[in-house]
């Protein structure tokens, strides 16, 4: 009794330890892709806003489950959780292949849930787990490099066959800006690129037609207006007819008639920024930067090596998710399926991004310990 | 190391948010206006409305051709679930046939979205409220209102006044500068009043702008510019005459042409059997159409101005003139007619085997003596004949200008020579003397022969605007004692003691009529004088009769043709009188809430 009412108050230190500003801008951005799936519904709270509302409840629990885990207690289950994502990838392939056609879905009770989503958040705490006891002089040796290419390529691997090459790429792109953040040596990296460079015609063969269309398209998005190319044309009108101030919410033309695709998921922001206009749009902007913002100053200032890397790969599973959706929606690369955190529709990805934030908070709570394997403190 | 990472890091991730925020102004403020531009296209559509036509009516103001409002059962096939649901709950409701039932679901699977599958048209107010009641279960389906053209005195105007069809792909490809043609309901006049007048009656389009949303499918309605409808067409048609000269003709097969001889305006132009125009405006049947091309009275043709008949007997008056005009004949020339002729060794017999006796020209025309007309034509010659023909309107065009009208034939040496029916022979000149033989005209020809023959000789040529400016008229080329003389023998044809129509005088004096009955042969006749009611119908004689009335100062001609009527002047002087004496009441008597409207 005496030992479990230490426990509660050690809980609801590290709860009051939470940075407040941070769960401020948190729970606004979570606001926020409310009210953008309520305007995607055509003034539906039903539709979209109350299916995302409920998985949001949920994803605000997990996010304070692991803002006040002990550190160890996260340290030690890093790797069983990576392994239990693997574990749902394999599943879903498996069940897969009696499906027909792509899976990436497996039922939870009653949400179906997207392993490849969860698996960024364990590829984040593996990686980060297994340069924690990375030795400085190991930088330069293969073996020990080895590892953390081998606990990247698996799940990508998987991603890849379901397929999914936008996560695959997102998952790679986390794990690669961990691994530079770990400190590890340049001409690994160029190893690295060098060897992605050498893929990219290899991959391009083996990519499907409709992806192959996409970087087509993205190339000369003009050539076929109502084809391919209709949903990158429509969105660039979307965003630029929303002007400075936006037509308004409800009022986007483009988005409530229907014609962006989409625009509850991949193309929210389109639709948003034409009934929001540019004040929306940087207002959304300045809010992920101050996010991202946050987790880049734990990245380099965290005792550990473990929440240092925590925090970073925070930082870039939101930084490359903000950038590759804004950028394609803008007409700045192919159209990838890449969801925006906070506001697309979808809610494994809503899960990974508050699970993220709940990572951010742990980090910030245990900034001052040095090793987090040391018992609980 | 870490740090210096973390700034590398950090550095990276504030360029990519800067070229973000580049681009969103780049899209939002250099080509803010641009996509505005483009997306307000993308929202707003045109759509052409539909001007309602211009109605067509009589002199009187009575409407021949109007627009009701079609009520149209149509679903919106966007969800084809909804619309698979919507089609189950409408087979109750509106008791569709199987037939129709697959027909809808065909339709439903090859659906374009946009674009409306209509289910019934012609609504009945009954069905109306009864959809309307049941709106609510019926998720896609709509009543929407279109217009169609009515005829309310259905085929008792149908030649004259034609139909409305849709636009062919045809008339689309020909009409590219009038968008109008392209809007699926848009219908056009496809014969008759209604081609001929098509650009009065047509009126201009209207526009409305629709929001749509990215299927095309309408939203609301953003701005409309109402049409303009079609011009009212008054025509110069009494509809109670039309009327009444289509039950006079009953059974029967044939047509009437009823004419101011003054101005030219037509008051009747009648050919029976007819259609009903209702019929094809609604989207004709494909066995109601098949039923009036089998009718072997031709019910789809005009024969008022399509029927080319020799004129037989009408024609006396041309040959008569021709031969004063020569100088070689005059009033007073008698010729003897014991029943034959002989051109060389060739007999042309006259209608009366016993012969006519000695007669003068007016006694001729009294008595239709063809013994008489063919010493004319053989002493003047066939060029004179056809000279004279064509002041008269025949062998040409009236200038009507409704479609199908022919031009009849005036046959002549040069005529046959270009027909590639070889040299002239001379017994085809005393064959054209009373009308038979090659010679070919309208009953609309006949009426403008006959009011040029009363009216003092104005070439008067018929029309059908009521508010048009009279048309600038030539005179025939004759001395008016000549035209008097056959004036009189027209009224002696009717009122004289030896008359052929005597038995179709007119008695009370104001009224009375002249004319000239004809006959023209169908087949050559194989026993003289053999009873037509006995030979096979198609095999009979058509009967003519081309009158004016009043005799003292004429105003009013007609023709009147009865095909295979068997004689002039049993079957069709009949007609003629009853038609001549009813035009003349009605002309004293306007229709009672005439005045009333003019005064409105």
């Amino acid at each position: 009794m005496m030992k479990n009412s230490a426990t509660m108050k050690r809980f609801v230190k590290r709860f009051r330890g939470m940075h407040r500003g941070v769960l401020l801008l948190t729970l606004l951005l979570s606001a926020f892709g409310l009210v953008m799936q309520y305007s995607a519904a055509g003034g539906d709270f039903s539709v979209f806003a109350r299916p995302q509302a409920i998985r949001l409840g949920l994803g605000l629990v997990l996010m304070l489950v692991l803002a006040v885990l002990p550190p160890a207690a996260l340290f030690r289950s890093a790797y069983v959780i990576y392994g239990l994502c693997v574990g749902l990838l394999v599943l879903v392939e498996l069940v897969g292949f009696m499906g027909l056609g792509a899976q990436r879905w497996v039922g939870v009770g009653a949400f179906s849930l997207q392993p490849s989503e969860l698996m960024k958040i364990g590829i984040i705490l593996a990686l980060a787990r297994y340069f924690q006891h990375f030795k400085p002089d190991h930088t330069n040796h293969f073996i020990a490099l080895i590892i953390p290419a081998i606990l990247t390529l698996i799940p990508v691997a998987l991603i890849l066959a379901q397929p999914n090459l936008g996560t695959a790429t997102i998952v790679s792109v986390i794990a690669f800006c961990i691994c530079f953040m770990a400190g590890i040596r340049g001409w690994f990296f160029a190893g690295a690129l060098g060897a992605v460079v050498a893929a990219v015609p290899v991959a391009y063969h083996f990519l499907h037609d409709y992806q192959k269309q996409r970087v087509k398209t993205f190339l000369n998005p003009d050539t076929d207006p109502l084809g391919a190319g209709y949903n990158i044309i429509q969105s660039k009108i979307a965003i630029g007819s929303g002007g400075f101030t936006g037509k308004g919410l409800l009022h986007g033309s483009q988005g409530q008639l229907d014609f962006l695709p989409e625009k509850q998921t991949d193309f929210i922001f389109t639709m948003m920024g034409e009934e929001l206009g540019f004040m929306g749009a940087v207002a959304l902007m300045v809010m992920y930067v101050l996010l991202i913002g946050f987790a880049m100053r734990l990245a380099a200032r965290a005792r550990s090596t473990f929440g240092r890397l925590l925090a970073a790969g925070v930082a870039s599973l939101l930084f490359i998710h903000i950038f590759i959706n804004m950028a394609m929606v803008m007409g700045m690369i192919p159209v990838v399926g890449v969801p925006l955190p906070f506001l697309s529709y979808g809610g494994s990805f809503l899960l990974t991004t508050l699970m993220a934030c709940g990572i951010v908070q742990h980090v910030y709570i245990s900034r001052e310990q040095t090793a987090p394997t040391r018992g609980i403190s | 190391m870490l740090t210096r990472r973390a700034v590398i890091f950090g550095g990276v991730q504030a360029a990519a948010g800067f070229a973000l925020l580049s681009r969103l102004y780049y899209l939002q403020f250099v080509h803010g206006e641009e996509f505005k531009l483009q997306a307000e296209g993308n929202r707003a559509k045109m759509q052409l409305i539909i001007p309602p036509r211009g109605i067509i009516s009589d002199r009187y103001g009575t409407a021949l051709a109007m627009n009701h409002v079609n009520y149209r059962l149509v679903i919106e096939p966007d969800v084809k679930a909804k619309a698979r649901e919507t089609l189950k709950r409408l087979i109750v409701l509106m008791g569709l046939s199987e037939k129709e039932v697959k027909t809808l679901s065909d339709a439903i699977n090859r659906r374009k979205v946009g674009i409306p599958i209509l289910v019934r048209e012609h609504l009945s107010w009954d069905e109306v409220a009864r959809i309307q009641y049941n709106l609510p279960e019926l998720s896609v389906a709509t009543i929407d209102e279109g217009q169609w053209r009515h005829y309310p005195f259905a085929d008792h105007s149908s030649h004259l006044l034609g139909y409305v069809g849709k636009v062919s792909p045809t008339e689309v490809k020909a009409k590219t500068d009038q968008p109008l043609m392209k809007v699926p309901d848009m219908k056009i006049g496809k014969n008759g009043i209604e081609l001929l007048y098509e650009e009065k009656l047509q009126g201009k389009a209207g526009a409305k702008q629709m929001e749509v949303n990215a299927a095309g499918s309408p939203i609301r309605e953003l701005d409309r510019k109402p049409p303009t409808a079609g011009d009212p067409l008054p025509l110069t048609i009494d509809n109670r005459l039309q009327e009444y000269c289509v039950e006079r003709l009953g059974e029967e097969s044939g047509a009437v042409v009823v004419m101011n001889v003054h101005t030219g305006e037509v008051l009747a132009l009648v050919s029976v059997p007819a259609f009903d125009p209702n019929e094809f405006s609604k989207g004709i049947r494909n066995n109601y159409y098949e039923s009036l091309k089998a009718n072997k009275k031709v019910p789809l043709m005009n024969k008022a101005i399509s029927g080319q008949y020799p004129p037989g007997s009408t024609f006396k008056m041309v040959t008569g003139l021709a031969g004063l005009k020569s100088g070689k004949f005059n009033a007073n020339t008698r010729i003897y007619c014991n029943g034959g002729f002989y051109l060389g060794n060739h007999p042309f017999g006259c209608w009366k085997r016993e012969g006519h006796g000695s007669m003068n020209m007016q006694q001729a025309i009294e008595q239709s003596c063809d013994v008489y007309f063919y010493t004319v034509a053989r002493d003047i010659g066939i060029e004179a004949l056809a000279a004279m023909s064509r002041e008269f309107g025949l062998g040409e065009k009236s200038g009507l200008g409704l479609s199908g009208e022919r031009a009849g034939i005036v046959p002549s040496p040069a005529w046959k020579l270009k027909a590639g029916r070889g040299g002239w022979n001379p017994g085809e000149t005393i064959n054209s003397a009373i009308g038979q033989g090659d010679t070919l005209t309208t009953p609309l020809q006949l009426a403008v022969m006959t009011a040029r023959m009363v009216n003092g000789g104005k070439k008067v040529l018929p029309r059908l605007l009521l508010h048009e400016d009279d048309k600038l008229m030539g005179e025939v080329d004759i001395a008016p004692e000549f035209l008097a003389l056959m004036r009189n023998g027209m009224h002696d044809v009717v009122n004289g003691t030896h008359g052929t129509a005597r038995g179709s005088k007119i008695e009370q004096e104001d009224y009375m009529f002249g004319g000239k009955t004809g006959t023209s042969q169908v087949r050559k006749l194989l026993i003289p004088g053999q009873d037509q009611s006995k030979i096979p119908w198609e095999f009979r004689h058509h009967a003519w009769f081309v009158g004016y009335a009043p005799v003292g100062d004429p105003n009013i001609c007609c023709s009147v043709i009865v095909e295979h009527g068997g004689g002039g002047a049993s079957a069709a002087a009949p007609v003629a009188r009853d038609v001549l004496l009813k035009a003349q009441e009605l002309r004293a008597n306007p229709p009672l809430n005439f005045s009333e409207k003019m005064g409105a």
